[in-house]
């Protein structure tokens, strides 16, 4: 059993701070949680400094986008057991991705009116500079996941990691695909399920947020998409969207 | 013994199911398709039987739940799970290719061991089936002799004449929960409507698979390069598996209780299209590729189930084909290897 509790950090890179809002909006299974979890460092919730101490797990939002980011990420890599890259950011670079398929001056004059103060370059997620030890999918991660994740750490057990596709749960749900009924392209047939097909079931196409399933094939789906008539354009912008299949059809 | 249930009394003969202590699952429409769910007594006028195909097969949902906890373990303690004989279930509407599937099921869950948890749902199930009163072009049950009526595996059989069902006994339990609610006695003319109303959907079934000597042409095809061809369109995303009425694969996992301070194992769906499916320790696969999951796909139901449990796997209940993205049809890769289609 458990020796002590599981000392964890929080930490955030370039991301919008979502997946953090998840864990504080625990709420009452958060007081559960910290029955087995001491919170060491937690800048949403606490001024404390990171503490000079090795931690159990660290849980990493966000992607890396510079080298401020790179640097802070080995560091959190060396003073921590076990790595969670929690959330779409810091599993596949997410969001911030988009850019990355666009020359960096030309995003940044978009986006600010001085882009001079701008230092940013291409985003990753955290396995591009450190070994990951788990994923928490999704934009943002699922509260039940990452409840499952801490406690099973806190049990000692390999935490699950559903290997799945939204596909599937959304056919357990017993809903009508809406590809095959509306031709809407949605990317729950190569995408990591866990999010019990929470988009499909309330009517709306899967975006991907949380990364292409290992052994799934996009390359499939570009062509079911095409074959079923949907704009290259609208492909580009789905696939782009949350990088990683954008990644993997154009290597 | 043969009954007349006139369409309007419907909802009362469910009403009188749910008053024998039942818990009755039945189809409902949910937009456009029908879907089952139990139903309680105020909703008894949603049922609607009139329909082809569900999205889900309702059998194996039922006797298989997509997740079921098999075991908490506290402090040192193992209960096992099991539903007791208080949880008697009916339902009501299912069509003869998935009763076929489920003694399909049958084969492999009540056999060499015996699955405490599904014996206990197979014997807490009354069926109340439906003999098909249409079909549409991915039907192709008759190939397997698995639709569109069903002579057995049922406790009572429904047959749409119109204006009317008729009801046929099937099992003394199926007898038992008709009971004292009253229909008229079937005439030879409501026998003989039946009679007819399953030639024309024979009639409408158009797609086929030929089964003779279908094990040695599937073995003989395994090298084909059909299933290279087949891994460039499918996405592998394993909507067939979930789909099949005879899939029958589990994944356990474990998983901690925050509140009861327990670990509750649980069984969940896994599909042969998975990755993860033939992956073993260190990281090995005995289907790395995608080619590799889809064979195994194909010919677990056309060939392999043969020879573990002496029938093949397929039902011809047309799910697989209706709700692939990629269309891949197991029909027509049946016939291509045939030599019946280019």
């Amino acid at each position: 059993m458990m020796n002590g509790k599981l000392k964890v950090g929080v930490f955030k890179l370039a991301s919008c701070s979502g997946c953090q809002m998840v864990l504080v909006h625990l709420e009452e299974s958060l007081l559960e949680v910290l029955k087995y979890v001491e919170l060491k460092y937690f800048r949403m919730v606490s001024d404390d400094d990171l503490p000079n101490e090795p931690l159990d797990v660290a849980i990493v939002e966000g992607a890396v986008t510079n080298e401020e980011e790179g640097i802070m990420i080995k560091k959190i890599r060396k003073m921590s057991r076990f790595l969670i890259a929690a959330g779409a950011c810091a599993a596949t670079g997410g969001l911030n991705a988009i850019k990355n398929t666009t020359p960096e001056g030309e995003v940044e004059s978009t986006v600010y009116s001085s882009p001079e103060y701008i230092r940013s370059g291409k985003a990753f997620g955290l396995n591009e500079y450190v070994n990951v030890d788990a994923y928490l999918y999704g934009c943002p991660i699922d509260g039940r996941e990452l409840i499952n994740t801490l406690m099973s750490l806190a049990i000692r057990v390999p935490p699950y990691i559903p290997g799945i596709t939204v596909c599937m749960e959304c056919k357990m749900n017993g809903n009508e695909c809406i590809f095959l009924t509306r031709g809407e392209p949605c990317l729950g047939p190569v995408t990591v399920g866990g999010c019990n097909a929470l988009c499909p079931s309330n009517g709306v196409t899967c975006e991907g947020c949380r990364g292409v399933l290992k052994g799934t094939n996009p390359k499939g789906l570009e062509l079911a998409w095409t074959n079923a008539g949907v704009s290259p354009d609208l492909i580009r912008l789905k696939l782009r969207k949350y990088s990683d299949v954008y990644k993997l059809l154009t290597r | 013994m043969a009954f007349v249930l006139k369409k309007e009394e419907l909802p009362h003969f469910s009403k009188h199911i749910i008053s024998k202590e039942y818990g009755l699952f039945a189809p409902v429409r949910k937009e456009a398709r029908s879907i089952f769910k139990r139903i309680d007594e105020n909703q008894v006028g949603e049922v609607s039987l009139d329909y082809i195909r569900t999205i889900m097969p309702p059998l194996k949902s039922l006797l298989i739940p997509p997740k079921e906890t098999l075991l908490k373990i506290k402090d040192g303690k193992i209960e096992e799970m099991l539903p007791g004989p208080e949880n008697k279930t009916a339902i009501l509407g299912v069509h003869p290719c998935d009763v076929n599937a489920m003694n399909l099921l049958e084969r492999v869950y009540m056999d060499r061991p015996k699955d405490p948890y599904f014996e206990a749902r197979r014997k807490n199930l009354i069926i109340i089936a439906l003999n098909c009163s249409s079909a549409d072009e991915k039907c192709f049950c008759t190939s397997f002799g698995t639709g569109p009526s069903l002579e057995e595996g049922f406790d009572l059989i429904l047959t749409d004449l119109g204006d009317r069902f008729l009801v046929e006994v099937g099992s003394r339990k199926g007898s038992e929960l008709i009971g004292d609610f009253y229909m008229p006695k079937a005439s030879s003319t409501d026998l003989m409507e039946k009679d007819e109303t399953i030639r024309r959907v024979k009639g409408m079934i158009r797609r086929h698979v030929n089964t003779a000597g279908l094990q040695r042409i599937m073995t003989g095809a395994l090298y084909n390069p059909i299933w290279n061809e087949l891994a460039d369109r499918c996405t592998g995303c394993g909507a067939c598996n979930m789909v099949c009425p005879t899939c029958f694969c589990f994944n356990v996992i474990d998983e901690p209780e925050l509140d009861s301070g327990s670990v509750l194992r649980s069984r969940t769906w896994d599909g042969c299209l998975l990755w993860e499916y033939a992956e073993v320790a260190l990281g090995g696969n005995f289907r790395k590729d995608l080619s590799a999951r889809i064979r195994q796909f194909v010919n677990h139901k056309m060939n392999y189930w043969l020879n573990q449990y002496g029938a093949l796997g397929c039902v011809g209940c047309g799910r697989c084909i209706e709700q692939c993205p990629a269309k891949i049809d197991i029909t027509s890769i049946v016939a291509r290897l045939r030599g019946e289609l280019l």
